[in-house]
């Protein structure tokens, strides 16, 4: 097996993992953001995988619509409730998206494979990427500068924010990366993308499955404050009138 | 993520009041709604702080409470992510 193949496996097995822990936090607390994360981390674990195994390619590409639709709505519902949001435009834009990639990566290149149709299809994944990680960081940014110095907010929350925000601006150098890529030999670019891709994946893992000694770690800082503010204890229903009552 | 530490704060400094009581107030309203406060979604926290919430605050006769409850949602749905993003 070559080092390309383990890398795909273990990309694809670790979305089916982070896809596991994602299910676990929406069954949890029937957050719709979180079914819709799990859905496109489950559907690129599965049809990566299944595309991998059979080898009669393009099966992952079929899901590229589904996937970026899951992402739309999942920063609807993580960032844009009650709120003016663009995310019927982009479902639109997405439902084209998705059709193109299925015409021209699945169907045109069954039909009558030509390389024209598999560019216009990597085109089309890489604007998709572009677009989707610009708004997911846009969206992650502005929400972590509301919060970046309210000490009330624990420092791993801010922490996955900025995983979010990192791995974002991974995910479109690799969808570049991948989109044109015209050779698999070992050099320096490839190198490299092989490199992005380990830490795209390690910070996806991070930010979604974070384990408790790590969410302990980074929100230390956090537990010392609270501990420290923490001299009275809870108020009886009754105290809490009066000292409202107060001037 | 802890409301009450996330919202007590900022309901004082709109009401002008410390930030102890306040922290009680809306325990209270999470108490009153039958809602666990370990287990809030974003949905949840909305209507405790447009019911439950506002029923407390005009009990305790905290003046131009529309007002408050108007910057409190302000502040619920500039900081939503805080919530939908704060699970484990």
């Amino acid at each position: 097996m070559s080092i390309a193949e383990i890398l795909q496996i273990t990309v694809y097995t670790v979305r089916l993992i982070i896809a596991v822990a994602l299910a676990r936090y929406a069954i949890k607390t029937k957050g719709k953001n979180f079914w819709w994360l799990f859905g496109l981390y489950f559907t690129s674990g599965i049809f990566g995988l299944t595309d991998f195994i059979l080898q009669i390619g393009n099966i992952f590409a079929l899901s590229s619509g589904f996937r970026f639709i899951c992402m739309v709505l999942f920063i609807h519902y993580t960032f844009y409730l009650d709120r003016n949001n663009p995310t019927l435009y982009f479902l639109i834009i997405y439902v084209i998206f998705g059709v193109i990639i299925i015409i021209f990566n699945v169907l045109f290149d069954f039909i009558n494979p030509l390389e024209v149709y598999d560019t216009i299809a990597s085109i089309t994944q890489i604007i998709g990427n572009l677009i989707i990680f610009s708004w997911l960081i846009y969206s992650s940014f502005y929400a972590f500068r509301n919060v970046k110095n309210d000490d009330t907010v624990d420092d791993w929350v801010k922490m996955r924010y900025k995983l979010v925000i990192l791995y974002s601006f991974i995910g479109i150098f690799t969808a570049i990366a991948y989109g044109t890529m015209t050779s698999t030999e070992i050099n320096f670019y490839n190198i490299l993308v092989f490199l992005a891709t380990i830490v795209y994946q390690f910070t996806q893992l991070i930010a979604w499955v974070m384990p408790k000694f790590l969410r302990n770690f980074f929100n230390r800082h956090f537990m010392a404050h609270i501990s420290s503010s923490k001299t009275i204890d809870e108020l009886s229903e009754e105290e809490v009138i009066i000292k409202l009552g107060e001037d | 993520m802890d409301i009450v530490n996330f919202l007590g704060p900022k309901l004082s400094a709109l009401i002008s009041k410390d930030v102890l009581p306040c922290k009680g107030l809306i325990r209270f309203a999470i108490k009153d709604a039958g809602k666990n406060p370990n287990s809030l979604t974003y949905k949840d926290i909305n209507e405790i702080v447009n019911n439950e919430l506002k029923i407390r605050l005009d009990q305790v006769n905290i003046p131009e409470i529309d007002q408050v409850i108007l910057e409190l949602n302000e502040i619920l749905i500039n900081n939503q992510s805080v919530f939908t993003m704060s699970i484990f």
